[in-house]
């Protein structure tokens, strides 16, 4: 396996690693090390890969249980993720924008502090457009409980919004 | 009526029953300039959603990433290469060496108490060679990995021993 393999085959999906490990670290340079090492482990089982007939899950798994070992050791048990990293919708007048950008932050804030496991479902459904059951060979679930952690953080979600439209903002 | 269809569909997506291509028209809805009052509070999500897509990893990660699998390469390439091995086992050949006289010395008869020209301070100096020979002996042996210098030391310790003693063993044999 040569490295043109590897930068075809497996770098074209590193952001995806990133975000990933970013939702459950809560930390830029946190997640970057992760993806690091993960890519790393790859090439250095490169003999396996055609064992695997989802490289891009296998990927996601190995993501996902550094992310967590990571977050663990520093007993963490939320990952906030910083202010301040955030787009204005360039369709929107600027007064609407900060109000926009304020729920945006709410919005943020609610979704990182749902349970892990409903948190990882929502990264790889509503930001990276995964299908089911996509996301359960990542996640390493079954599909029945992707859809039921994805049914209890929707819900989730639009009850905490309510209570953001009801406090004014 | 799309307010009518984009209703539906929310009720589908906060139950978990829409499909990918559904959320996409729903994530298409709100990125539109004007919204329907209605649908409003949902656009944040979506908003939200749309920006996490944007974090990406520093634009010299994949540079370093390849510099360090290359380097990774070499050290395991250097290895089994033949050049490493002769260093491998050049400090144990030496330490054998180094081992054999020693011990040859070490089983020499005395010489005949008869041989009065015997210089006592040249066998003391012998001694003191041997035993320098000895610790650095010890010392390869216990450092076999490190280099070749312990055993060019011991060796050239042994060196200047066996002269000693040859020189001596000339003039006792010529008497």
């Amino acid at each position: 396996m040569s490295l043109e393999n590897f930068k075809k085959q497996i770098l074209p999906i590193k952001n995806k690693l990133y975000r990933f490990s970013l939702r459950v670290v809560g930390n830029p340079s946190e997640a970057e090390d992760v993806v690091q090492e993960v890519l790393i482990k790859m090439w250095k089982s490169r003999d396996r890969w055609e064992q695997y007939h989802n490289i891009e899950a296998w990927c996601m798994r190995m993501t996902k249980n550094l992310s967590i070992d990571k977050l663990r050791s520093k007993h963490q048990k939320v990952g906030l993720l910083p202010e301040g990293v955030d787009f204005i919708a360039p369709n929107i007048s600027p007064e609407k924008s900060t109000e926009l950008n304020d729920r945006v932050l709410k919005i943020k804030d609610l979704i990182n502090q749902l349970p892990e496991q409903q948190k990882m479902v929502i990264q790889l459904r509503d930001i990276e457009g995964y299908a089911y059951k996509e996301i359960a060979a990542q996640l390493d679930i079954s599909l029945n409980q992707v859809k039921v952690n994805l049914f209890r953080a929707r819900q989730s979600i639009k009850s905490q919004m309510i209570n953001i439209d009801s406090y004014g903002i | 009526m799309e307010f009518e269809k984009i209703n539906k569909l929310l009720e589908k997506y906060w139950n978990g029953e829409t499909s990918l291509e559904e959320e996409q028209v729903l994530k298409d809805y709100f990125q539109q300039e004007v919204v329907h009052e209605e649908h409003q509070k949902n656009r944040a999500l979506f908003q939200f959603f749309q920006n996490e897509k944007n974090h990406t990893l520093s634009s010299d990660f994949e540079e370093q990433l390849i510099q360090q699998l290359s380097n990774n390469d070499e050290k395991i390439r250097k290895l089994p290469s033949r050049k490493s091995s002769r260093r491998f086992f050049l400090p144990r050949i030496a330490a054998a060496i180094v081992l054999l006289f020693s011990m040859w010395f070490f089983f020499q008869k005395p010489s005949s108490p008869t041989l009065a020209e015997i210089d006592q301070q040249e066998i003391e100096e012998a001694k003191i060679a041997y035993k320098q020979a000895k610790a650095a002996l010890l010392l390869l042996s216990s450092k076999l990995n490190e280099g070749t210098n312990a055993a060019v030391s011991g060796l050239q310790q042994l060196d200047k021993a066996t002269n000693i003693v040859k020189g001596k063993r000339n003039r006792i044999k010529h008497h």
